[in-house]
Protein backbone atom coordinates (compact mmCIF):
# COMPACT_ATOMS: atom_id res chain seq x y z
CA UNK A 1 0.00 0.00 0.00
CA UNK A 2 2.40 3.14 -1.08
CA UNK A 3 -0.81 5.37 -0.77
CA UNK A 4 -1.12 6.91 2.22
CA UNK A 5 -4.36 7.56 1.91
CA UNK A 6 -4.70 3.98 1.81
CA UNK A 7 -2.72 3.57 5.10
CA UNK A 8 -5.07 5.64 6.92
CA UNK A 9 -8.33 4.20 5.95
CA UNK A 10 -6.52 0.45 6.53
CA UNK A 11 -6.00 1.92 10.04
CA UNK A 12 -9.90 3.10 10.45
CA UNK A 13 -10.71 -0.75 9.26
CA UNK A 14 -8.45 -2.29 11.57
CA UNK A 15 -9.53 -0.18 14.68
CA UNK A 16 -13.40 -1.08 13.93
CA UNK A 17 -12.48 -5.05 13.68
CA UNK A 18 -10.42 -3.81 17.32
CA UNK A 19 -13.59 -2.37 18.48
CA UNK A 20 -15.38 -6.01 18.14
CA UNK A 21 -12.17 -7.94 19.82
CA UNK A 22 -10.84 -6.14 22.10
CA UNK A 23 -13.88 -5.22 24.07
CA UNK A 24 -15.40 -9.02 24.01
CA UNK A 25 -12.15 -11.24 24.48
CA UNK A 26 -9.24 -8.79 26.32
CA UNK A 27 -11.12 -6.33 28.26
CA UNK A 28 -14.35 -8.79 29.02
CA UNK A 29 -12.88 -8.86 32.65
CA UNK A 30 -12.64 -5.13 33.42
CA UNK A 31 -15.39 -3.66 35.02
CA UNK A 32 -14.64 -0.11 35.40
CA UNK A 33 -14.04 3.56 33.35
CA UNK A 34 -10.66 2.26 32.10
CA UNK A 35 -11.94 -0.79 29.95
CA UNK A 36 -14.15 -1.10 27.19
CA UNK A 37 -15.72 2.46 27.70
CA UNK A 38 -11.58 4.37 27.36
CA UNK A 39 -11.09 2.09 24.46
CA UNK A 40 -14.10 2.44 22.79
CA UNK A 41 -13.83 6.51 23.34
CA UNK A 42 -9.75 6.75 22.54
CA UNK A 43 -10.74 4.38 19.15
CA UNK A 44 -13.10 6.82 18.19
CA UNK A 45 -11.47 9.88 18.81
CA UNK A 46 -8.43 8.40 16.70
CA UNK A 47 -11.02 7.66 13.60
CA UNK A 48 -11.72 11.27 13.97
CA UNK A 49 -8.35 12.37 13.74
CA UNK A 50 -7.77 10.66 10.72
CA UNK A 51 -10.63 11.99 8.95
CA UNK A 52 -9.45 15.05 9.43
CA UNK A 53 -6.03 14.32 8.08
CA UNK A 54 -7.14 12.43 4.83
CA UNK A 55 -9.75 15.05 4.30
CA UNK A 56 -6.99 18.08 4.60
CA UNK A 57 -6.20 17.29 1.27
CA UNK A 58 -9.42 18.06 -0.51
CA UNK A 59 -9.80 20.96 -2.99
CA UNK A 60 -12.14 23.40 -4.61
CA UNK B 1 -43.30 17.88 35.78
CA UNK B 2 -46.38 20.18 35.49
CA UNK B 3 -47.94 19.99 32.32
CA UNK B 4 -48.30 23.83 32.27
CA UNK B 5 -44.65 24.45 31.87
CA UNK B 6 -44.41 21.64 28.87
CA UNK B 7 -46.79 23.90 27.17
CA UNK B 8 -44.93 27.07 27.59
CA UNK B 9 -41.64 25.90 26.51
CA UNK B 10 -43.34 23.97 23.66
CA UNK B 11 -44.87 27.29 22.56
CA UNK B 12 -41.86 29.08 22.91
CA UNK B 13 -39.45 26.88 20.64
CA UNK B 14 -42.99 26.37 18.49
CA UNK B 15 -42.36 30.52 17.97
CA UNK B 16 -38.84 30.49 17.32
CA UNK B 17 -38.41 27.45 15.22
CA UNK B 18 -41.17 29.05 12.43
CA UNK B 19 -39.29 32.33 12.58
CA UNK B 20 -36.23 30.40 11.71
CA UNK B 21 -37.77 28.38 8.92
CA UNK B 22 -39.38 31.63 7.62
CA UNK B 23 -35.59 33.49 6.90
CA UNK B 24 -34.38 30.86 5.68
CA UNK B 25 -35.98 31.45 2.66
CA UNK B 26 -34.39 32.30 -0.28
CA UNK B 27 -36.34 33.57 -3.32
CA UNK B 28 -38.85 30.99 -4.85
CA UNK B 29 -37.72 27.64 -5.34
CA UNK B 30 -39.11 26.12 -8.63
CA UNK B 31 -36.84 23.34 -9.22
CA UNK B 32 -36.11 19.76 -7.72
CA UNK B 33 -33.16 20.72 -7.12
CA UNK B 34 -33.68 24.07 -5.54
CA UNK B 35 -36.18 22.68 -3.13
CA UNK B 36 -34.89 19.28 -2.14
CA UNK B 37 -31.01 20.01 -2.58
CA UNK B 38 -30.88 23.87 -0.98
CA UNK B 39 -30.06 24.70 -4.58
CA UNK B 40 -26.35 22.17 -4.51
CA UNK B 41 -25.27 25.71 -2.04
CA UNK B 42 -25.25 24.76 1.54
CA UNK B 43 -22.77 26.02 3.60
CA UNK B 44 -20.50 23.85 5.86
CA UNK B 45 -21.59 24.58 8.97
CA UNK B 46 -25.35 24.45 8.60
CA UNK B 47 -24.32 20.85 6.86
CA UNK B 48 -22.86 19.53 9.73
CA UNK B 49 -25.42 20.78 12.02
CA UNK B 50 -28.43 19.56 9.99
CA UNK B 51 -26.69 16.33 8.89
CA UNK B 52 -26.50 15.46 13.14
CA UNK B 53 -29.61 16.85 13.92
CA UNK B 54 -31.12 14.88 11.08
CA UNK B 55 -29.33 11.45 12.17
CA UNK B 56 -29.16 11.99 16.04
CA UNK B 57 -32.81 11.94 16.81
CA UNK B 58 -35.25 10.93 19.66
CA UNK B 59 -33.87 8.18 19.76
CA UNK B 60 -30.33 9.31 20.80
CA UNK B 61 -31.52 10.42 23.99
CA UNK B 62 -33.93 8.44 25.02
CA UNK B 63 -33.28 5.09 23.41
CA UNK B 64 -29.62 5.12 23.77
CA UNK B 65 -29.57 6.32 27.30
CA UNK B 66 -32.55 3.70 27.65
CA UNK B 67 -29.91 1.14 25.91
CA UNK B 68 -27.28 2.28 28.33
CA UNK B 69 -30.01 1.95 31.29
CA UNK B 70 -30.76 -1.65 30.30
CA UNK B 71 -27.50 -2.78 28.94
CA UNK B 72 -24.56 -1.22 30.13
CA UNK B 73 -21.70 -0.07 28.52
CA UNK B 74 -22.34 -1.60 25.21
CA UNK B 75 -24.45 0.65 24.39
CA UNK B 76 -21.40 3.24 23.60
CA UNK B 77 -19.84 0.73 21.81
CA UNK B 78 -22.39 0.29 19.43
CA UNK B 79 -23.28 4.17 18.92
CA UNK B 80 -19.02 4.88 18.48
CA UNK B 81 -18.53 1.78 16.13
CA UNK B 82 -21.80 3.85 14.12
CA UNK B 83 -19.41 6.99 14.11
CA UNK B 84 -16.24 5.29 13.17
CA UNK B 85 -18.40 3.99 9.81
CA UNK B 86 -19.09 7.77 9.15
CA UNK B 87 -15.30 7.22 7.65
CA UNK B 88 -17.21 5.51 4.54
CA UNK B 89 -18.30 9.83 3.44
CA UNK B 90 -14.71 9.99 3.22
CA UNK B 91 -14.61 7.96 0.72
CA UNK B 92 -18.06 8.13 -0.76
CA UNK B 93 -18.90 11.73 0.40
CA UNK B 94 -16.59 13.18 -2.47
CA UNK B 95 -18.20 10.45 -5.01
CA UNK B 96 -21.64 11.34 -4.17
CA UNK B 97 -20.71 15.10 -4.50
CA UNK B 98 -19.11 14.83 -7.80
CA UNK B 99 -21.89 13.14 -9.85
CA UNK B 100 -24.68 14.76 -8.36
CA UNK B 101 -22.85 17.43 -9.98
CA UNK B 102 -22.23 16.56 -13.04
CA UNK B 103 -25.34 14.60 -13.69
CA UNK B 104 -27.87 16.63 -11.85
CA UNK B 105 -29.10 13.88 -9.37
CA UNK B 106 -31.43 14.78 -6.63
CA UNK B 107 -31.79 11.30 -5.22
CA UNK B 108 -29.33 8.75 -4.40
CA UNK B 109 -31.85 6.07 -5.99
CA UNK B 110 -31.80 8.19 -9.18
CA UNK B 111 -27.99 7.93 -8.62
CA UNK B 112 -28.32 4.02 -9.40
CA UNK B 113 -31.45 3.84 -11.40
CA UNK B 114 -28.79 6.11 -13.95
CA UNK B 115 -25.66 4.30 -13.20
CA UNK B 116 -27.50 0.87 -13.80
CA UNK B 117 -28.87 2.13 -16.79
CA UNK B 118 -31.98 1.11 -15.82
CA UNK B 119 -35.20 2.81 -14.03
CA UNK B 120 -36.86 0.24 -12.43
CA UNK B 121 -33.20 0.29 -9.99
CA UNK B 122 -34.12 3.46 -8.96
CA UNK B 123 -37.84 2.70 -8.82
CA UNK B 124 -37.22 -0.44 -6.68
CA UNK B 125 -34.96 1.23 -4.15
CA UNK B 126 -37.16 4.15 -3.82
CA UNK B 127 -40.29 2.08 -3.19
CA UNK B 128 -37.91 -0.07 -0.35
CA UNK B 129 -36.74 3.42 0.97
CA UNK B 130 -40.29 4.17 1.64
CA UNK B 131 -40.88 0.59 3.41
CA UNK B 132 -38.05 1.09 5.69
CA UNK B 133 -38.01 4.21 6.72
CA UNK B 134 -41.88 5.52 7.20
CA UNK B 135 -41.36 2.87 10.23
CA UNK B 136 -38.35 4.69 11.39
CA UNK B 137 -39.86 8.11 11.39
CA UNK B 138 -42.61 6.51 13.36
CA UNK B 139 -40.12 5.79 15.52
CA UNK B 140 -39.09 9.57 16.16
CA UNK B 141 -43.02 10.32 16.23
CA UNK B 142 -43.18 8.04 19.58
CA UNK B 143 -40.16 8.95 20.97
CA UNK B 144 -42.10 12.69 21.24
CA UNK B 145 -44.70 10.62 22.40
CA UNK B 146 -42.90 8.73 25.57
CA UNK B 147 -40.78 11.89 26.28
CA UNK B 148 -44.50 14.31 26.77
CA UNK B 149 -46.31 11.08 28.83
CA UNK B 150 -43.35 10.54 30.87
CA UNK B 151 -42.10 14.16 31.88
CA UNK B 152 -45.52 14.66 32.72
CA UNK B 153 -47.11 11.45 34.45
CA UNK B 154 -49.34 11.12 31.92
CA UNK B 155 -51.28 14.64 31.89
CA UNK B 156 -49.80 15.25 28.10
CA UNK B 157 -51.24 11.69 26.30
CA UNK B 158 -48.57 9.89 23.74
CA UNK B 159 -51.08 10.79 21.16
CA UNK B 160 -51.15 14.75 21.87
CA UNK B 161 -47.23 14.48 21.35
CA UNK B 162 -46.96 12.18 18.25
CA UNK B 163 -49.80 14.53 16.38
CA UNK B 164 -47.90 17.85 17.50
CA UNK B 165 -44.65 16.80 16.64
CA UNK B 166 -46.47 15.24 13.13
CA UNK B 167 -47.55 18.70 12.47
CA UNK B 168 -44.50 20.67 13.06
CA UNK B 169 -42.60 18.08 10.79
CA UNK B 170 -44.62 19.30 7.77
CA UNK B 171 -44.89 22.63 8.52
CA UNK B 172 -40.91 22.77 8.81
CA UNK B 173 -40.61 20.75 5.34
CA UNK B 174 -43.22 23.02 3.41
CA UNK B 175 -41.86 26.06 4.70
CA UNK B 176 -38.79 26.29 2.12
CA UNK B 177 -37.44 22.72 1.41
CA UNK B 178 -34.19 21.39 2.63
CA UNK B 179 -33.12 25.19 3.71
CA UNK B 180 -36.33 25.82 5.97
CA UNK B 181 -35.26 22.17 7.06
CA UNK B 182 -31.64 22.96 7.12
CA UNK B 183 -32.02 25.91 9.63
CA UNK B 184 -34.57 24.53 12.04
CA UNK B 185 -32.27 21.37 12.46
CA UNK B 186 -28.85 24.17 13.02
CA UNK B 187 -31.53 26.03 15.31
CA UNK B 188 -32.07 22.11 17.33
CA UNK B 189 -28.43 20.66 17.81
CA UNK B 190 -26.91 23.66 19.22
CA UNK B 191 -29.30 24.10 21.51
CA UNK B 192 -29.28 20.71 22.57
CA UNK B 193 -25.42 19.79 22.23
CA UNK B 194 -24.80 22.48 25.00
CA UNK B 195 -27.98 21.95 27.43
CA UNK B 196 -27.14 17.96 27.17
CA UNK B 197 -24.02 18.99 28.18
CA UNK B 198 -24.75 20.81 31.16
CA UNK B 199 -27.07 17.94 32.25
CA UNK B 200 -24.00 15.97 32.74
CA UNK B 201 -22.13 18.46 34.95
CA UNK B 202 -25.21 19.15 36.67
CA UNK B 203 -26.13 15.11 37.23
CA UNK B 204 -22.24 14.22 37.89
CA UNK B 205 -21.94 16.74 40.60
CA UNK B 206 -24.91 16.23 41.86
CA UNK B 207 -24.00 12.42 42.44
CA UNK B 208 -21.02 13.37 44.13
CA UNK B 209 -18.52 13.65 41.18
CA UNK B 210 -16.63 11.29 38.65
CA UNK B 211 -14.93 9.01 40.97
CA UNK B 212 -18.48 8.65 42.80
CA UNK B 213 -20.30 8.23 39.58
CA UNK B 214 -18.00 5.54 38.33
CA UNK B 215 -17.80 4.05 41.80
CA UNK B 216 -21.60 3.74 42.34
CA UNK B 217 -21.45 1.93 38.98
CA UNK B 218 -18.72 -0.71 40.01
CA UNK B 219 -20.43 -1.83 43.10
CA UNK B 220 -24.06 -1.55 42.81
CA UNK B 221 -24.40 -2.73 39.22
CA UNK B 222 -21.69 -5.06 38.16
CA UNK B 223 -21.27 -6.01 34.87
CA UNK B 224 -22.41 -2.27 33.25
CA UNK B 225 -18.94 -1.38 32.55
CA UNK B 226 -18.18 -4.18 30.34
CA UNK B 227 -18.88 -6.56 27.42
CA UNK B 228 -20.99 -9.30 27.71
CA UNK B 229 -21.75 -7.99 31.43
CA UNK B 230 -25.10 -8.26 32.53
CA UNK B 231 -25.52 -10.56 29.44
CA UNK B 232 -27.69 -8.08 27.51
CA UNK B 233 -25.12 -7.36 24.97
CA UNK B 234 -24.50 -10.68 23.87
CA UNK B 235 -21.69 -10.93 20.83
CA UNK B 236 -24.97 -11.54 18.39
CA UNK B 237 -26.80 -8.78 19.82
CA UNK B 238 -24.21 -6.52 19.27
CA UNK B 239 -23.41 -7.25 15.64
CA UNK B 240 -26.50 -7.81 14.60
CA UNK B 241 -27.05 -3.96 16.45
CA UNK B 242 -23.97 -2.56 14.92
CA UNK B 243 -23.61 -4.05 11.45
CA UNK B 244 -26.47 -2.00 9.76
CA UNK B 245 -25.26 1.16 11.70
CA UNK B 246 -21.69 0.97 10.22
CA UNK B 247 -23.19 1.52 6.90
CA UNK B 248 -26.02 3.85 7.96
CA UNK B 249 -24.14 7.01 6.16
CA UNK B 250 -24.71 5.47 2.60
CA UNK B 251 -27.75 3.12 3.05
CA UNK B 252 -30.11 5.80 4.72
CA UNK B 253 -31.05 7.97 1.79
CA UNK B 254 -31.98 10.29 3.95
CA UNK B 255 -28.26 11.14 4.88
CA UNK B 256 -26.81 9.95 2.05
CA UNK B 257 -28.49 12.65 -0.14
CA UNK B 258 -27.20 15.43 1.93
CA UNK B 259 -23.95 14.56 -0.01
CA UNK B 260 -25.07 16.59 -3.05
CA UNK B 261 -25.89 19.37 -1.36
CA UNK B 262 -22.51 21.30 0.17
CA UNK B 263 -21.83 23.99 -1.92
CA UNK B 264 -17.58 23.25 -2.59
CA UNK B 265 -15.07 20.17 -1.16
CA UNK B 266 -14.66 22.95 1.77
CA UNK B 267 -17.89 22.66 2.72
CA UNK B 268 -18.44 19.08 2.28
CA UNK B 269 -15.41 18.33 4.91
CA UNK B 270 -17.04 21.07 7.37
CA UNK B 271 -19.85 18.83 7.50
CA UNK B 272 -17.43 15.47 7.63
CA UNK B 273 -15.92 16.37 10.36
CA UNK B 274 -18.26 18.71 12.12
CA UNK B 275 -20.54 16.07 12.64
CA UNK B 276 -17.95 13.34 13.47
CA UNK B 277 -17.49 15.84 16.95
CA UNK B 278 -20.64 16.45 17.51
CA UNK B 279 -21.64 12.83 17.64
CA UNK B 280 -18.62 11.79 19.85
CA UNK B 281 -19.68 14.57 21.88
CA UNK B 282 -23.66 13.61 21.98
CA UNK B 283 -22.90 9.89 22.43
CA UNK B 284 -21.07 10.51 25.42
CA UNK B 285 -23.58 12.84 27.14
CA UNK B 286 -26.68 10.00 26.18
CA UNK B 287 -24.56 7.13 27.61
CA UNK B 288 -23.80 8.90 30.81
CA UNK B 289 -26.98 10.14 30.92
CA UNK B 290 -28.34 6.04 30.96
CA UNK B 291 -25.57 4.96 33.74
CA UNK B 292 -27.15 8.27 36.05
CA UNK B 293 -30.20 6.82 35.44
CA UNK B 294 -29.06 3.30 35.84
CA UNK B 295 -28.09 4.76 39.46
CA UNK B 296 -31.00 6.93 40.18
CA UNK B 297 -33.61 5.26 39.09
CA UNK B 298 -32.78 1.54 39.25
CA UNK B 299 -36.40 0.10 38.86
CA UNK B 300 -37.23 2.02 36.04
CA UNK B 301 -39.68 -0.89 33.75
CA UNK B 302 -38.28 0.17 30.80
CA UNK B 303 -35.04 1.93 29.66
CA UNK B 304 -37.00 4.45 27.99
CA UNK B 305 -38.21 5.87 31.03
CA UNK B 306 -34.66 6.43 31.70
CA UNK B 307 -34.13 10.13 30.06
CA UNK B 308 -37.93 11.18 30.91
CA UNK B 309 -37.42 10.27 34.40
CA UNK B 310 -33.57 11.88 35.01
CA UNK B 311 -34.83 15.30 33.43
CA UNK B 312 -38.26 15.57 35.53
CA UNK B 313 -36.07 14.72 38.88
CA UNK B 314 -34.11 16.91 41.40
CA UNK B 315 -31.19 16.41 39.42
CA UNK B 316 -31.84 18.59 37.29
CA UNK B 317 -32.86 22.46 37.91
CA UNK B 318 -36.17 22.36 35.93
CA UNK B 319 -35.68 25.57 33.83
CA UNK B 320 -33.28 22.88 31.73
CA UNK B 321 -34.88 20.18 31.89
CA UNK B 322 -37.42 21.53 30.04
CA UNK B 323 -35.10 22.82 27.22
CA UNK B 324 -33.94 19.69 27.21
CA UNK B 325 -36.68 18.20 26.89
CA UNK B 326 -38.50 20.71 24.00
CA UNK B 327 -34.98 19.67 22.28
CA UNK B 328 -35.60 15.97 22.26
CA UNK B 329 -38.98 16.95 20.64
CA UNK B 330 -37.17 19.41 18.22
CA UNK B 331 -34.78 16.91 17.60
CA UNK B 332 -37.79 14.08 16.51
CA UNK B 333 -39.01 16.68 13.87
CA UNK B 334 -35.37 17.71 12.68
CA UNK B 335 -35.25 13.51 11.76
CA UNK B 336 -38.78 13.14 10.84
CA UNK B 337 -38.98 16.21 8.56
CA UNK B 338 -35.68 15.19 6.83
CA UNK B 339 -36.77 11.12 6.30
CA UNK B 340 -40.34 12.86 4.64
CA UNK B 341 -38.41 15.39 2.45
CA UNK B 342 -36.24 12.94 1.23
CA UNK B 343 -38.89 10.48 0.85
CA UNK B 344 -40.93 13.13 -1.03
CA UNK B 345 -38.55 13.58 -3.63
CA UNK B 346 -37.65 9.93 -4.17
CA UNK B 347 -41.57 9.48 -5.17
CA UNK B 348 -41.69 12.20 -7.39
CA UNK B 349 -38.54 12.03 -9.11
CA UNK B 350 -37.76 8.02 -8.93
CA UNK B 351 -41.35 6.89 -9.50
CA UNK B 352 -43.92 9.94 -10.43
CA UNK B 353 -41.38 11.02 -12.90
CA UNK B 354 -40.81 7.45 -14.32
CA UNK B 355 -44.05 6.45 -14.79
CA UNK B 356 -44.97 10.17 -16.22
CA UNK B 357 -42.10 10.99 -18.10
CA UNK B 358 -43.30 14.42 -19.69
CA UNK B 359 -43.88 15.92 -16.39
CA UNK B 360 -41.84 19.47 -15.84
CA UNK B 361 -39.58 19.98 -12.94
CA UNK B 362 -42.87 22.67 -11.71
CA UNK B 363 -45.07 19.52 -11.43
CA UNK B 364 -42.66 17.31 -10.20
CA UNK B 365 -42.14 20.16 -7.27
CA UNK B 366 -46.12 20.32 -6.75
CA UNK B 367 -46.21 16.09 -5.99
CA UNK B 368 -43.12 16.29 -4.20
CA UNK B 369 -45.09 19.19 -1.81
CA UNK B 370 -48.32 16.90 -1.95
CA UNK B 371 -46.25 13.97 -1.06
CA UNK B 372 -44.93 15.47 2.29
CA UNK B 373 -48.34 15.51 4.41
CA UNK B 374 -49.36 12.34 3.13
CA UNK B 375 -46.02 10.57 3.93
CA UNK B 376 -46.15 12.77 7.63
CA UNK B 377 -49.35 10.57 7.97
CA UNK B 378 -48.59 7.48 7.36
CA UNK B 379 -45.61 7.52 10.04
CA UNK B 380 -48.16 8.97 12.60
CA UNK B 381 -50.53 5.78 11.90
CA UNK B 382 -48.03 3.33 12.32
CA UNK B 383 -46.58 5.47 15.67
CA UNK B 384 -50.22 4.79 16.89
CA UNK B 385 -48.83 1.11 17.04
CA UNK B 386 -46.79 1.88 20.23
CA UNK B 387 -44.20 -0.85 19.79
CA UNK B 388 -41.62 -1.93 22.30
CA UNK B 389 -38.09 -0.18 22.94
CA UNK B 390 -37.14 2.23 20.45
CA UNK B 391 -33.87 1.21 19.88
CA UNK B 392 -34.85 -2.16 18.46
CA UNK B 393 -37.34 -0.63 16.17
CA UNK B 394 -35.45 1.79 14.53
CA UNK B 395 -32.16 -0.38 14.10
CA UNK B 396 -35.09 -2.89 11.79
CA UNK B 397 -35.48 0.19 9.51
CA UNK B 398 -31.53 0.18 9.03
CA UNK B 399 -31.20 -3.57 8.59
CA UNK B 400 -33.77 -3.04 6.20
CA UNK B 401 -31.92 -0.56 4.32
CA UNK B 402 -28.65 -2.15 4.46
CA UNK B 403 -29.76 -4.67 1.42
CA UNK B 404 -28.91 -1.28 -0.65
CA UNK B 405 -25.26 -1.14 0.48
CA UNK B 406 -23.91 -3.50 -2.48
CA UNK B 407 -25.51 -1.67 -4.93
CA UNK B 408 -24.16 1.42 -4.05
CA UNK B 409 -20.92 0.48 -3.71
CA UNK B 410 -20.65 -1.38 -6.68
CA UNK B 411 -22.00 1.38 -8.17
CA UNK B 412 -18.49 2.97 -7.73
CA UNK B 413 -16.43 0.67 -7.65
CA UNK B 414 -17.39 -2.41 -9.43
CA UNK B 415 -18.17 -1.95 -13.48
CA UNK B 416 -19.46 -5.53 -13.87
CA UNK B 417 -22.23 -4.59 -11.57
CA UNK B 418 -25.48 -4.73 -13.35
CA UNK B 419 -29.46 -3.24 -13.22
CA UNK B 420 -30.34 -7.53 -12.56
CA UNK B 421 -27.74 -7.65 -10.16
CA UNK B 422 -29.22 -4.76 -8.06
CA UNK B 423 -32.95 -5.08 -8.55
CA UNK B 424 -32.67 -8.73 -7.16
CA UNK B 425 -30.43 -7.85 -4.60
CA UNK B 426 -32.89 -4.98 -3.31
CA UNK B 427 -35.97 -6.93 -3.62
CA UNK B 428 -35.02 -10.40 -2.36
CA UNK B 429 -33.12 -9.32 0.07
CA UNK B 430 -35.30 -6.60 1.44
CA UNK B 431 -38.25 -9.19 1.45
CA UNK B 432 -36.46 -11.53 3.80
CA UNK B 433 -35.30 -8.60 6.15
CA UNK B 434 -38.99 -7.50 6.21
CA UNK B 435 -39.92 -11.20 6.82
CA UNK B 436 -37.49 -11.97 9.53
CA UNK B 437 -38.15 -8.66 11.68
CA UNK B 438 -41.86 -9.49 11.06
CA UNK B 439 -42.00 -12.91 12.47
CA UNK B 440 -39.17 -11.73 14.84
CA UNK B 441 -36.67 -14.70 13.70
CA UNK B 442 -33.34 -14.91 14.31
CA UNK B 443 -31.58 -17.34 12.26
CA UNK B 444 -28.44 -19.36 14.10
CA UNK B 445 -29.37 -16.31 16.72
CA UNK B 446 -27.93 -13.64 14.16
CA UNK B 447 -29.94 -9.99 13.62
CA UNK B 448 -31.55 -9.66 10.09
CA UNK B 449 -29.15 -7.49 9.01
CA UNK B 450 -26.58 -9.58 9.19
CA UNK B 451 -28.57 -12.05 6.49
CA UNK B 452 -30.32 -9.23 4.60
CA UNK B 453 -26.60 -7.99 3.66
CA UNK B 454 -25.08 -11.73 2.86
CA UNK B 455 -28.05 -12.21 0.60
CA UNK B 456 -27.64 -8.56 -1.26
CA UNK B 457 -23.86 -9.00 -1.75
CA UNK B 458 -24.65 -12.97 -3.05
CA UNK B 459 -27.50 -12.02 -5.62
CA UNK B 460 -25.45 -8.69 -6.81
CA UNK B 461 -22.38 -10.50 -7.49
CA UNK B 462 -23.84 -13.29 -8.58
CA UNK B 463 -26.75 -12.02 -10.89
CA UNK B 464 -24.56 -9.17 -12.37
CA UNK B 465 -22.06 -11.76 -13.25
CA UNK B 466 -25.06 -13.79 -15.27
CA UNK B 467 -26.27 -10.95 -17.00
CA UNK B 468 -25.07 -8.43 -19.48
CA UNK B 469 -23.14 -4.85 -18.12
CA UNK B 470 -24.12 -1.23 -18.98
CA UNK B 471 -20.53 -0.80 -20.32
CA UNK B 472 -20.59 2.63 -21.73
CA UNK B 473 -22.76 4.14 -18.94
CA UNK B 474 -20.65 2.34 -16.63
CA UNK B 475 -17.38 3.80 -18.30
CA UNK B 476 -18.99 7.33 -18.72
CA UNK B 477 -19.82 7.42 -14.78
CA UNK B 478 -16.37 5.84 -13.50
CA UNK B 479 -14.55 8.25 -15.52
CA UNK B 480 -16.10 11.27 -14.25
CA UNK B 481 -15.30 9.85 -10.79
CA UNK B 482 -12.13 9.75 -11.69
CA UNK B 483 -11.50 12.37 -13.39
CA UNK B 484 -13.37 14.64 -10.57
CA UNK B 485 -11.01 13.12 -7.31
CA UNK B 486 -8.36 13.91 -9.17
CA UNK B 487 -9.20 17.43 -9.65
CA UNK B 488 -10.74 17.64 -6.44
CA UNK B 489 -7.41 15.35 -4.57
CA UNK B 490 -9.59 12.98 -2.45
CA UNK B 491 -9.46 9.41 -2.12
Amino acid sequence: MSNPKAVWLAAVAALILLSYFVPYVLLSDVDAWYGSMLFWTASAAVVIAINAVVSSSWKD
Amino acid sequence: MEATWIWVGVTIYIAIASVTAYLSREGKQTTMSGYFLGNRKMGGFVSAMSYSATTYSAFMLIGLAGLTFSGGVGALGFELIYLCGVTLVLIFGPRFWAVGNRFGYVTPSEMLGHRYDNKTVAVVSAITSCVFLIPYAAVQLAGVGYLMSGMTDGAIGFTSGTILATILAIVFSLVAGLRSVAWTDSLQAIVMVISATLVVIFVIFALGGFGEFFGALRDDHPGALSVPGTGFFTFSTFLGLTLPWIFFSISNPQVSQRLFTPGSMKDLRTMLLGFMIFGFIYTLVSVTWGFAALIEFPELATGDLATPMLLASDLVPTVLGIIVMIGIIAAAVSTIDSIMLTLSSMVTRDVFAVTKPVATETQQLLVGKLALPVIAVLAYLFAQLELDLIAVLSVSASAGLLVMVPPIIGAFFWKRGTAAGATSAVVVSGVMVFYLEFSETRLWGQGSGVWGLLLSVTLFVGVSLATKAPTERAALFLDTVKGKLKEHKAV
